[in-house]
């Protein structure tokens, strides 16, 4: 997806207070504060997005033959339930950076450019790629805290846990990381540090930039986390916690809301801090950051046996004809993944419309922008379904490509646009017009498929003919003469 | 060669009955999944139907219907199941017993039903109503006569329907009895300076200089739960009238008990096998099946808690899309923005009953929806329910095994306790429904199994000697689905088939407990003085934890979102909430059948919940006992020692209408539907009837007890036939009137 506003980053070198320095942008004279900002929450989002589909594809290529012994299985079933974790988180960050342009009165953003990725603040070139240690020290390097030195230093208590890492990995991370393609590996929490930078300088943002009352309409972890939080605390009655301070706390998706610019900090300081530093605190034994978690990951990669299957990097349904992309050429294969990209195109557009209900919608009772959430929580259960399906799935009509690759996998391409129309109707006819071309594949799908994958088709087919006809009713529903 | 008869069974061990007036009995059906239409409802498929001569008393032949007619001239057609009688051979195979096996040998057999919901309540044993047929071998049906001490007179009985052997002939020549249940019918008190309005003076049988049924108060002492679960005097019902519960002294013809079978061979040599019956209300909704059956609780005790490491992944894969699939039909059916706790069209929440209602009233704390408002509907949460269902079929692991609720969770009243799965029901222990161990051990197991593993396709599993799985889901020809475990939704407060609970009471030999919670409501001698004490801690030998059959009411902070507190009450001091005996004694049964433990009891009578406590406050003593087996030895018979004739239908509602009126916690989905003719409307949320709604409008009527649009209690105990609308495919059934 062309965006035009990219002319506006400055690709200049610019010295971070925490972080190393990045060639981040710096502001255009061409644009305000207030547009330098939210232009940064939009590249913010981009990343987050880039970064949950580039995990999901890692966690999605695990398995293949050599990961078939019960040990094995387990091995990379957890590796996968990480990474898939982790991926919701971003989808949580993803949401966070949704409510601050909210609250700056901009549009949400959930587009991103398909690859090659090159921007300023992106952590490293955007590739779909199986789980590799190469890919793995890219994730490590990205979510690590850029002081870890030093905070190792400050608590000592620390460095034995992380005694390996400074002793063999992170050397070894480096050379990886310097063996991948040229340009340099950034943390994730670089945008954000500008980002806080900017929000909180009441000079460049001023308290009148922040519309409270969008505070309503904002995704909530209530609408949104489906109970991926810690669990509550014990209290006494006077609301201290009874519980051990220590307590492993479980992985939180965190949704944040803002009324305010010190809500707005607070939200983009956590999330900005998910992927690093929260285990860090001396005293606190959360879940693992990011950080840790892929650290984990690298650490128990084997390099005796493969824990993937040999899916490409970057597939495409598109005939690009560019280096990075494999096209799927396997017809039955290059099917599925069409239909993935409707399925995540519906993801994205049913995302991009709750945002938009939720300003018209009437608060605490049901409505049309509940219902809309849960079509996103159904598209995401498909879009793991068809990831599933299209790893066992050949990626040539015979034979590997030069890279190997000899099964397919979820192509994550972006449509051309995730704009809505304008009117009500027009935007559930656009709804209808993705459940009618998904249809359309599932039985072109349908004439060859078997097993559990014909059983899935059957069953998604039945589902969308049910949406819509529920879609015909809210368009008769809001009085439109067309159909 | 002879066969040599061993030992004799009667299959299926547990069969229903269901009530009905109409003549004929249903015909026979079963239920399939549409492979091509896998989220459709169910298809009712009529099969072969037995057709037994009135006067011969054998099978005079077979049909198949064209399609199923479940009411006859607006009258409920009665489930009569079929027992058969098998052998287990000298060759170690179980056979059925044909006519050409009995050569000199004497058969006989035996029924014994009873219906003890009056004593339940008045814990008065000359309330009981019993019937026995005594010893018979011919083949004219045994009328099952139930009289009581109570009764007007000696002559008078409650009609619970009757029993038959069915003549073996050479074309049909197994050996069966056929179980005919009552007509569904009220009984009351006898009135001699005034008429009933409800019951007929022929069945006006009760005296009431003799028992207490008519006008019973409870006196709040070893109350069922729900309590008052009996027609009572208007106004009805008692929590909105200052909890006044007065009984209208009305019961049922719905009962309980077993059918016996001797064989004397030759020799002399006595050969005995039982299985137990029940008659029950209908199966309105025959092509749904809720997601945790008496069957899922039978199993969990046949198998244990867990799945086995051997059991083949495509059967485990399909247990777990049975699951799922009964999850999305049990949702199809409630109106989930109602159940959710949402208020109604400006009207509170409080008002109309809910879990979330339920739950507020005991904790006495204010409601809370359970999911945000703005989400809950119907058909968006049945859509999520199949989405899930798809991605399972298309070989995705299951993700959501920690959304799923864990039997020792049901009282975590907070946001993320309520939120788990299944959501918005009610279980045995009167708090949030869960899975059984089994059937969430199920899901863990795909979970962490390989992908992609295509479920194995429906299968009968092989009947055996030692396959108890392939006895208890016996399908004996000629009987529908419906008769068989897998359609009742029994471990539910109460249930409605039969109250599931009262089967574990006595599952320590000289103690009784109550049906749904810890206290010791009868002891032996030996331990008489036990009575009132309460059983804290059953201790399991080997290392294994120990058991606790109660668990702490969490709910959220008031003051501070990411906090939980316990919530406690005048009444429930500790904040306790018992757990329900399936899930809490699975691992007592799973390996300590017929073994001791130590159980820890509380040193004083306690009327309320309590902790065990340790050290200085040392609350409990340690007393041994014996487990009891579950099952008859070798059968997948519930043992006669845990519950009599009458006991699984004791805490039942007395008459069983009653239940439908008083009960909108909606969790039986395949016998009290809640939300019917539901389609998409034009604000995409879901439009359609209360079930119980007297005239569809497609407008859901909420239920708050005193609607005059809803069907009422004596309409129920009048016409239940006719306002119990059967429905199929999620609308009432072709032949419902409309209004």
């Amino acid at each position: 997806m062309a965006q035009g506003w990219r002319q506006f980053l400055v690709l200049e070198p610019v010295q971070a207070e925490e972080h190393e320095p990045t060639s981040r942008a710096g502001k255009h004279p061409g644009l305000t504060w207030h547009d330098h900002l939210v232009m940064l929450l939009h590249v913010a989002a981009e990343i987050e997005h880039g970064l949950m589909v580039q995990y999901l594809y890692a966690a999605y290529s695990l398995g293949g033959p050599d990961a078939a012994t019960p040990e094995r299985q387990s091995l990379i079933k957890h590796w996968q339930t990480s990474l898939i974790k982790i991926a919701k988180e971003e989808m949580g960050h993803l949401l966070t950076v949704q409510n601050i342009l909210c609250l700056l009165g901009a549009p949400a953003h959930f587009g991103r450019e398909d690859y090659p990725w090159t921007v300023p603040y992106y952590p490293y070139p955007f590739r779909l790629e199986k789980l590799t240690r190469s890919s793995l020290a890219c994730y490590v390097h990205a979510e690590m805290p850029p002081s870890i030195t030093a905070m190792l230093k400050k608590y000592p208590e620390l460095s034995q846990r992380f005694a390996h890492f400074v002793a063999t990995d992170k050397a070894e991370i480096d050379r990886l990381i310097k063996e991948r393609a040229p340009g340099s590996v950034h943390t994730v929490a670089a945008i954000y540090d500008d980002i806080i930078g900017i929000i909180g300088n009441e000079k460049l943002i001023p308290d009148q930039a922040f519309d409270e009352e969008s505070y309503v309409y904002q995704a909530s972890w209530d609408d949104w986390g489906r109970s991926y939080g810690p669990e509550a605390r014990l209290l006494d009655a006077s609301g201290s916690s009874k519980e051990d301070p220590h307590r492993q706390r479980e992985a939180n998706v965190i949704i944040m809301r803002a009324a305010t610019r010190t809500d707005a900090l607070a939200a983009l300081k956590a999330i900005g801090s998910q992927g690093e530093a929260i285990h860090l605190a001396p005293g606190r034994v959360d879940e693992l950051s990011h950080f840790e978690r892929f650290l984990k990951i690298f650490q128990q990669f084997p390099e005796d046996w493969v824990p993937t299957r040999d899916i490409p990097d970057n597939p495409t349904t598109r005939k690009y004809n560019k280096d990075d992309a494999v096209y799927i050429d396997n017809n039955h294969a290059r099917d599925w993944a069409t239909l993935f990209n409707y399925r995540y195109r519906l993801l994205l557009t049913c995302l991009t419309h709750s945002f938009r209900l939720a300003r018209s919608a009437k608060a605490g009772e049901p409505n049309l922008r509940g219902m809309v959430m849960h079509r996103v929580f159904g598209e995401m259960y498909n879009i793991k379904t068809i990831s599933g399906i299209l790893v066992g799935l050949d990626l040539h009509e015979s034979g590997t490509d030069a890279s190997g690759a000899k099964f397919a996998g979820p192509p994550f391409e972006m449509p051309y646009s995730l704009m809505l129309p304008e009117s009500e109707s027009d935007a559930w006819r656009l709804h209808r017009e993705f459940l009618q071309g998904s249809i359309e594949v599932m039985e072109l799908l349908l004439e060859t498929a078997a097993g559990t994958g014909r059983d899935y088709l059957l069953a998604l087919k039945a589902l969308d003919h049910k949406a819509i006809a529920s879609i015909d009713a809210v368009i008769d529903g809001q009085g439109s003469k067309r159909t | 060669m002879k066969t040599t008869i061993k030992e004799l069974r009667i299959l299926p061990p547990f069969a229903i009955g269901r009530l009905g007036s109409a003549p004929d009995p249903l015909d026979n059906y079963t239920i399939e999944a549409d492979a091509t239409a896998p989220l459709d409802f169910r298809t009712i498929k009529p099969v072969k139907t037995l057709t037994v001569d009135d006067v011969t008393g054998e099978i005079s032949g077979s049909h198949t219907p064209a399609e199923m007619q479940f009411k006859q001239d607006g009258r409920i057609r009665p489930v009569a199941p079929f027992l058969e009688v098998f052998a287990l051979t000298d060759d170690d195979r179980l056979v059925p017993v044909t006519l050409d096996m009995l050569a000199g040998a004497e058969l006989a057999w035996r029924v014994s039903v009873a219906n003890r919901k009056v004593v339940r309540r008045t814990r008065d044993e000359n309330d009981l109503v019993a019937a026995h047929t005594g010893w018979f071998s011919d083949h004219a049906p045994q009328p099952l006569k139930g009289f009581c001490r109570n009764f007007i007179s000696d002559d008078v009985f409650v009609d619970f329907g009757s029993a038959r052997f069915i003549r073996p002939n050479q074309r049909y020549p197994q050996i069966r009895l056929r179980f005919t249940p009552a007509k569904g019918l009220i009984y009351g008190t006898h009135a001699p300076d005034g008429k009933d309005r409800v019951i007929p003076p022929e069945r006006a049988i009760y005296d009431r200089g003799k028992g207490n049924w008519y006008h019973f108060k409870s006196d709040g002492k070893d109350e069922t739960i729900p309590p008052s679960l009996f027609a009572i005097e208007p106004p009805a019902p008692s929590w909105l009238n200052d909890n006044i519960a007065i009984s209208r002294g009305y019961f049922d013809d719905a009962c309980d008990g077993f059918v016996e079978v001797r064989l004397t061979l030759p020799g002399g040599k006595v050969l005995t096998a039982m299985a137990r019956v029940c008659a029950s209300p209908p199966a309105v909704v025959p092509d749904s099946l809720f997601v945790r059956s008496l069957a899922d609780d039978l199993e969990q005790v046949i198998h244990g808690p867990t799945v086995a490491n051997d059991e083949p992944p495509e059967v485990t894969q399909a247990r777990a899309e049975d699951i799922v699939r009964r999850a999305f039909e049990t949702v199809r059916f409630l109106n989930v923005a109602v159940l959710n706790g949402n208020d109604y069209k400006g009207r509170s929440a409080l008002s109309l009953d809910s879990m979330p209602e339920e739950e507020a009233a005991d904790t006495e704390r204010a409601i809370r929806p359970v999911i945000t408002p703005e989400g809950a509907d119907t058909l968006a949460i049945l859509t999520l329910h199949q989405q899930v269902f798809a991605a399972l079929r298309g070989g995705a692991a299951p993700w959501f095994l920690r959304l799923l609720r864990k039997p020792e969770e049901v009282s975590d009243f907070t946001d993320r306790g309520r939120r788990k799965m299944p959501a918005l029901m009610c279980g045995a222990d009167n708090s949030y429904l869960a899975l059984t161990y089994r059937q969430i051990d199920t899901i863990r197991k795909v979970a962490e199994g390989m992908l992609g593993v295509t479920a194995a396709a429906p299968k009968t599993p092989a009947l055996t000697p030692r396959n108890l799985t392939a006895q208890l889901h016996y399908e004996a020809a000629g009987n529908p689905v419906s008769s068989r475990p897998v359609t009742s939704v029994a471990n539910c407060c109460p249930g409605l088939e039969v109250d599931f609970r009262a089967i574990w009471r006595r599952m320590f030999e000289g103690l009784e407990l109550r049906e749904y919670d810890n206290l010791i409501v009868n002891a032996d001698p030996a331990f008489a003085q036990l009575k009132g004490h309460r059983l804290l801690r059953i201790n399991l030998p080997d290392g294994q934890p120990p058991i606790e059959p109660m668990n702490y009411i969490k709910g959220p902070a008031a003051s501070d979102p990411d906090g939980h507190i316990i919530l406690t009450t005048d009444e429930n001091p500790y904040g306790l909430a018992p757990l329900e005996w399936s899930n809490a004694l699975a691992r007592l049964l799973d390996g300590f059948q017929g073994r001791e433990v130590d159980c820890d009891i509380s040193r004083a009578e306690e009327d309320a919940q309590v902790p065990r406590l340790d050290g200085d406050d040392r609350n409990y003593e340690t007393h041994r006992f014996k487990v009891r087996h579950f099952f008859v030895p070798d059968t997948a018979v519930i043992s006669a020692a845990l519950a009599e004739a009458g006991e699984l239908t004791q805490g039942l509602c007395s008459p069983w209408q009653n239940d439908y009126r008083e009960c909108s916690c909606y969790y039986w989905a395949s016998a009290r539907p809640d939300y019917v003719n539901v389609e998409p409307g034009p604000k995409g949320l879901s439009l359609g009837d209360n079930w119980l709604q007297k005239t569809r409008t497609g407008q859901y009527v909420p239920d708050d007890y005193v609607d005059s649009r809803l069907v009422f209690y004596d309409d129920l105990f009048t016409e239940w036939e006719t306002w119990l609308r059967f429905q199929v495919k999620g609308r009432d059934a072709p032949g419902e009137e409309p209004s």
